[in-house]
């Protein structure tokens, strides 16, 4: 009875391990057809894009054979006067989803997959998780690192202090012992207050407190001319902005192209921040984040007026209003396209890691001194047809020894006109 | 001894309050102390600066007399694509938008650039519609330019598709221009070319000059 019993439990293990890996093998097929196929108009989910959301379909079509003619070729079926599919389509403004040469049994498996809500995109959301956490302890390391001198500091003076304390009892513990033993004995001291204390002992030694003082001074005034130079200085400023928009996921992670948003910045002066019509060219199809979920690309959705239901945007767009990082005084003059396009200088070294900042920081001061720094240093490139003349000048000039380097500079770029208009 | 404890008691206490001191931070989230204010926000409207010249707060304000470009009257002759963005519009363009430019090796070369900028993230390096955001599937439905759906389409559609954009795929004319849709169409020309296996050189050397004539006739810059 128990061998029985056990050879059929064998039996229904092996079935099912069968049955299973055809069904796993099925939906990988399907979701590979469904990406190849359908994806760019429809997604395995509720959400709307192009046509319906498909999840939970068999409901809507009870017969199937109707449901595999309409996928085949929707136009043909629409012909059969088929009132949901008709209703549908007008529903749809009309947009015409093209038949799909599919097989029969591709389309039971698409079906299938489709109608449970595809495969559940818990792994997404759960990559998308540890990745910020990953980011979270990154932060923290680094801001430990900096200020983890300071914290030492103070512990080493706190341990001093008590450990001071703690020898002074003992010295005066074992100094009143030994008088005792003696017979001597003493006057208690007199009481003082700490500040008679500290004026008798600062009277004892003047040295030590000259060089305290001259310390306390020299600091002084280091952190006022540090503060003074600091006046106008941005460096360091990380405004937070209206949308929680981050480099790091957009430049980091999908590697998508500074310029396919910062347009401007081969063409004109200024980079150009991007309208959200940019932002929309991603976001019709993405709709939730990987961190905020739906509600920071909501806000995107908010500005345009824009329903991801209908897929229509409405009359009330009102502009996004970032919070302007980067700013030099009026009186400079800064062009992007003479230094991206023609300097051939990356956006990193002005700008710094902005591919791995959540929120943009300014990187560089951006005081006169930073650009003429460059100025001095950076060598133009001698290939550039444009400065042949400027070069053959250059080499030219009476003061010019041999060695020199052709820099921005020897093109003008001192000349305060260049910057101050 | 007791000199020793002398000198480290003040010393570590000096320590103490300088440490104390020095760890208040500035705040990133505000710019700082200004100096002349009036110098950084000065009275003149900047790019991307409030106005209220705009009921949307743009400081765009033309010129008295300027001619407007978009507007009923004026359209006939500013209207800088005359095709409508409807099915129609579409295979109207198939038919009659042509490139008017002669193509030469510089020619792909800026297109390659505009290509790798702007459409590699989603249709992939060599055009096959597996670009990094398909490949990391936070996109889908990219058609591969070699694909059978559009191997044969033509280039007023796409020309007609990067204007208007097209079911998920959005308009990208307000980030690159008349010349660079052009050149960006025959780089994704020869990357479908190269995909089928065909030999580029050919297709860019017929180029149909009367064509491109006719074209520049009908779609002013
Ligand atoms: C070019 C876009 C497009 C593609 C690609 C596409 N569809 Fe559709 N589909 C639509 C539209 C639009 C509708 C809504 C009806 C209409 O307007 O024709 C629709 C409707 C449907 C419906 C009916 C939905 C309902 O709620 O009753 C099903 C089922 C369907 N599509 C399945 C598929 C499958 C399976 C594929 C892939 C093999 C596919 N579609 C590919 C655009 C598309
Ligand atoms: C998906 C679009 C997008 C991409 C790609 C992108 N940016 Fe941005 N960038 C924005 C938006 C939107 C803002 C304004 C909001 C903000 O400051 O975070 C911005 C702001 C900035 C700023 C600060 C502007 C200021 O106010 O001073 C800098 C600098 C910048 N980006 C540089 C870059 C660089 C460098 C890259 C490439 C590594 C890049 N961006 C890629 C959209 C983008
Ligand atoms: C080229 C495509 C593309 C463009 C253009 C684009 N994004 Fe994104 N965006 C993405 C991708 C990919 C994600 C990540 C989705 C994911 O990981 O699930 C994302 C996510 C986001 C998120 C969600 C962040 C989170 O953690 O929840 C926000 C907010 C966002 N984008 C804002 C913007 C804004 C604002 C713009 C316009 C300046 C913009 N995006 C333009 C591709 C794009
Ligand atoms: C030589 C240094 C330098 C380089 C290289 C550079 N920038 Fe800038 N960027 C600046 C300065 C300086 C400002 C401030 C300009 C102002 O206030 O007028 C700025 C401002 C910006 C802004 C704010 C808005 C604007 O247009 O003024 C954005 C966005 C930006 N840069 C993006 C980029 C991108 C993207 C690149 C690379 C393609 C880049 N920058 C390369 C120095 C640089
Ligand atoms: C990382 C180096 C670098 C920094 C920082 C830099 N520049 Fe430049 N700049 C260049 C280079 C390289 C060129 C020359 C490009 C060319 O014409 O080949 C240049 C050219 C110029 C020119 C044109 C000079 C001429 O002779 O026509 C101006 C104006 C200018 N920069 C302004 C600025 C200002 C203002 C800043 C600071 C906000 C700045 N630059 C910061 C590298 C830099
Ligand atoms: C490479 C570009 C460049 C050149 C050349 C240049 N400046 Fe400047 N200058 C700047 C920038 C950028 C600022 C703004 C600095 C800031 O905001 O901190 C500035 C600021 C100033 C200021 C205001 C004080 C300050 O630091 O904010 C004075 C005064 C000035 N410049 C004078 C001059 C004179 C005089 C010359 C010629 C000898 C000159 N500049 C050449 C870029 C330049
Ligand atoms: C955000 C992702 C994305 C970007 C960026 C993008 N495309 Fe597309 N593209 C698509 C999608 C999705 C389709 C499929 C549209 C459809 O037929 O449903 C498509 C279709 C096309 C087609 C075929 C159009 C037709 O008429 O059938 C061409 C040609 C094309 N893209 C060219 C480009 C070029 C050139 C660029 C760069 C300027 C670009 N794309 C940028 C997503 C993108």
């Amino acid at each position: 009875m128990q061998r029985i019993s056990a050879k059929i439990l064998l039996g229904v293990a092996v079935f099912l391990a069968v049955i299973f890996q055809a069904n796993t093998l099925q939906a990988q097929d399907a979701a590979k057809l469904f990406k190849a196929n359908c994806a760019s108009c429809h997604k395995p989910t509720d959400q709307k894009l192009i046509g319906p959301g498909l999840k939970g379909i068999r409901s809507r079509w009870p017969d199937e054979a109707k449901l595999i003619a309409w996928i085949k070729n929707s136009t043909e079926f629409l012909k059969t006067g088929d009132a949901y599919a008709n209703k549908l389509f007008e529903e749809y403004g009309r947009s015409v989803m093209p038949a799909q040469n599919l097989s029969d049994a591709e389309i039971i498996a698409l079906i299938d997959w489709t109608d449970k809500g595809g495969d559940a995109p818990a792994s997404a959301a759960g990559d998308g998780a540890a990745k910020a956490d990953g980011a979270g302890a990154g932060a923290g390391a680094t801001e430990t690192s900096s200020d983890s001198y300071l914290y030492i500091l103070i512990i080493v003076g706190f341990v001093l202090l008590v450990l001071i304390n703690v020898l002074n009892s003992v010295k005066s513990s074992l100094e009143s012992l030994v008088n005792e033993k003696k017979g001597i004995i003493t006057e208690p001291e007199p009481i003082r207050t700490p500040t008679e204390k500290f004026r008798i002992w600062a009277s004892n030694n003047k040295k030590i407190v000259a060089v305290i003082s001259l310390f306390l001074v020299i600091w002084v005034l280091k952190q006022g001319w540090d503060g003074l130079m600091g006046i106008g200085v941005y460096q360091g400023y990380a405004p937070e902005q209206p949308i929680k928009f981050s480099h790091k996921l957009h430049a980091g992670d999908n590697q998508i192209a500074c310029v396919y948003c910062h347009s401007g910045v081969e063409k004109s002066k200024h980079a150009n921040i991007p309208s959200a019509n940019v932002c929309m060219n991603c976001h019709m199809y993405i709709q939730e984040g990987p961190q905020y979920g739906k509600e920071e690309i909501g806000k995107i959705y908010a500005a345009l007026d824009y329903n991801p239901e209908t897929r229509t945007y409405g009359p009330n767009q009102k502009p996004i209003q970032w919070i302007r990082v980067h700013s030099l005084p009026d009186h400079a003059y800064f062009n992007h396209s003479q230094h991206v396009a023609v300097g051939k200088i990356e956006c990193t070294s002005c700008h710094g890691p902005i591919d791995s900042m959540e929120v943009v920081q300014q990187h560089s001061p951006l005081t006169m001194g930073w650009c003429i720094d460059c100025h001095r240093k950076t060598e133009v490139d001698k290939d550039n047809k444009y400065y042949e003349e400027l070069h053959k000048q250059f080499v030219n000039d009476p003061k010019y020894k041999k060695g020199d380097k052709f820099t921005i500079g020897s093109l003008g770029g001192l000349e305060c006109s260049k910057c101050h208009y | 001894m007791k000199k020793l404890i002398q000198i480290v008691f003040p010393v570590s206490a000096v320590l103490c309050g300088l440490a104390l001191l020095s760890s208040c931070k500035s705040d990133p989230l505000s710019p700082g102390l200004e100096y002349m204010p009036d110098m950084y926000r000065g009275p003149a409207y900047e790019t991307y600066g409030e106005s209220p010249f705009n009921e949307n707060g743009s400081a765009m304000k033309p010129v008295a007399r300027t001619i407007p470009r978009f507007n009923a009257e004026t359209l006939p002759f500013h209207e800088t694509y005359p095709f409508p963005n409807t099915n129609e519009g579409y295979e109207l363009a198939g038919v009659q938008v042509k490139n008017p430019y002669p193509v030469s090796p510089e020619f792909l070369e800026k297109g390659k650039k505009i290509y790798n900028n702007f459409c590699v993230h989603c249709h992939g390096e060599k055009g096959d519609g597996n670009g990094i955001l398909v490949q990391r599937d936070k996109y889908a439905g990219v058609p591969s330019y070699y694909g059978a759906s559009i191997k044969d389409l033509p280039e007023g559609k796409m020309y007609h598709t990067i204007y208007y954009g097209k079911n998920m795929m959005g308009s990208h004319a307000a980030q690159i221009n008349f010349a660079e849709r052009w050149e960006v169409i025959e780089y994704v020309k020869k990357l479908r070319n190269d995909g089928l296996g065909i030999s580029s050189d050919s297709s860019a050397a017929k180029t149909d000059t009367t064509a491109a004539a006719a074209a520049t006739a009908s779609i002013t810059k």
